[in-house]
């Protein structure tokens, strides 16, 4: 009389219960791994709220999955790319190489919406697969060589911003003298952590404000880098002036403490200042084109 | 293909790629494998014309330090040697038996940094010795006015090797094969100002001591060259 209703089982769930649990088998010894060991360090710390963010990007866009059209499929290339995801999962976590285990579920999420549901879920899903990126701890080779140029970069623009409002300072190489006291520019200060969780915060932030305007998001995604090195050269003189009027034992006080706090409040304001600027910029530039870009 | 036929394939597959890397995580340990290593008995303590300086102590004080090194490496050897001349050159090495990522030997550039060193330049090069040319890394650590030039190799399996993506590449390449290389990280430092100077005692040290150890002992220190 009824012949559904003993099905009790949704229909979402019927469908997508054997890919979830795939994920599951395949991702929770990852993140087990990541919880009991990368994510306690602290130049990583921002790798369980990328991931929270990740999640609830994914949940919050599920709807675009029901609406998909289904004729945008795409079962070959979206074969491809998961085997090739897989591959890089079974190196990534055999050998314990994260930047391919972590990677790899890029790779895999974008190849299972291709076969599934079609271009159109991976169009709507980008940004959360994209932020991925952001749980992948920085390669050591790629860190060592951008860590010293950065740090050199940064005590050389505060060298010259404070010796341009007369303070009695002089530099050599990373290490700032002024009046009677020292600071080496650590490799914090070169910011390349913090650097990557501003990019993070930066991004997130243009996504959740939504812009119709692809000019901003382009121009302020590339302004962000420019941004947080800004940030760190504030940080970098904002001690140094604290260490000079208030002595030692204040700067370092305020270096565990506040400096990084200083850091994020100051990149936030820039990010959002040149945000409203360049809206302001696009309104009149593009004002009168009309065009709609996504 | 219909979608749960579809889905419950796409399951198949993942299920598959977990068991696989289950399967593929090395465990075959090289290190099991030959006679063992015994840095006390293989490193002389008196050749060439180096001697080794009982007068300096090279215990480790930091216990933190000292507790860290006893998780990661089986054996570690500290000696000072002094020459006829008066100079002096301080020979660390240390031997793990497990190079998997978290029991890997610590490359000297990150250590000396970690214990607030100031790492100046790190250069690769090649040392030439009777028993053939060694990849190495030249690198000077300062703190104050303690100036350390640094020459090291690190040896993971049969490889001689120095710094960080040569040393994630060795243990891929072992690892791919299932196996779980050993590793030996061999470091001699002196204390001057003119790291060329200091460069080539150390250059004259490593081969006079490599010359010193029997040849078929020679490989547990630089590998196959």
């Amino acid at each position: 009389m009824f012949p559904h209703q003993g099905k009790t089982i949704p229909t979402w769930l019927r469908e997508w219960g054997p890919i979830l649990l795939g994920l599951s088998v395949m991702y929770v010894p990852t993140y087990y791994g990541l919880l009991n060991g990368l994510w306690g360090n602290q130049d990583q710390a921002h790798g369980p709220i990328v991931f929270i963010v990740v999640a609830f990007l994914f949940w919050q866009n599920r709807k675009c999955l029901e609406f998909s059209p289904l004729e945008s499929r795409s079962p070959v290339l979206g074969c491809i790319i998961l085997v090739v995801g897989l591959l890089s999962y079974i190196v990534g976590r055999s050998q314990e190489i994260l930047l391919l285990d972590i990677g790899s579920q890029i790779l895999v999420f974008s190849g299972l919406l291709l076969i599934t549901r079609g271009f159109n879920a991976l169009k709507a899903m980008w940004f959360p697969l994209f932020f991925i990126f952001f749980m992948i701890p920085l390669p050591g080779v790629f860190l060592d060589a951008v860590t010293m140029p950065m740090k050199m970069a940064v005590s050389y623009i505060a060298e010259h911003i404070l010796y341009w409002f007369n303070y009695p300072i002089a530099r050599t190489g990373v290490i700032l003298q002024i009046g009677q006291y020292q600071l080496l520019v650590a490799d914090a200060c070169a910011g390349m952590h913090t650097l990557i969780s501003l990019e993070a915060l930066g991004l997130l932030y243009l996504n959740l404000v939504r812009h119709d305007s692809l000019f901003r998001n382009i121009t302020l995604a590339i302004l962000i880098i420019p941004i947080s090195f800004t940030a760190n050269v504030i940080r970098v003189i904002v001690l140094t002036l604290v260490t000079f009027y208030f002595g030692d034992a204040v700067g370092q006080g305020f270096v565990h403490g506040f400096a990084g706090m200083v850091l994020f409040v100051v990149a936030l304001t820039l990010i959002m200042g040149v945000d409203s600027t360049l809206q302001y910029i696009g309104k009149r530039w593009f004002s009168h084109t009309k065009v709609q870009l996504t | 293909m219909n979608h749960s036929t579809r889905n419950i394939f796409l399951l198949a597959l993942m299920v598959v790629a977990s068991v696989l890397a289950i399967a593929l995580k090395p465990t075959i340990r090289m290190a099991d494998s030959g006679p063992k290593i015994n840095l006390e008995s293989l490193i002389p303590k008196q050749f060439g014309q180096w001697k080794i300086d009982e007068t300096i102590s090279n215990g480790i004080v930091n216990p933190e330090v000292a507790n860290q090194l006893d998780i990661i490496y089986n054996q570690t050897l500290s000696r000072t040697y002094r020459n006829e001349n008066g100079q002096l050159v301080m020979l660390s090495i240390a031997y793990g038996g497990n190079q998997s990522r978290d029991f890997q030997v610590h490359r000297p550039e990150t250590c000396y940094a970690a214990q607030g060193f100031k790492i100046e330049s790190k250069v690769k090069g090649l040392l030439s010795t009777p028993a053939g040319d060694i990849p190495v890394m030249r690198i000077v650590a300062n703190q104050g006015q303690r100036v350390e030039p640094i020459t090291y190799w690190i040896r993971i399996g049969e490889k001689p090797l120095r710094g960080n993506l040569e040393q994630g590449f060795a243990r891929l390449f072992y690892g791919l094969q299932g196996k779980v290389a050993d590793g030996l990280l061999f470091r001699v430092s002196s204390l001057s100002s003119s790291s060329a100077e200091a460069y080539n005692i150390q250059s004259k040290f490593v081969g006079e001591l490599l010359s010193a150890v029997p040849s078929a002992e020679r490989s547990k220190l630089i590998g196959k060259i």
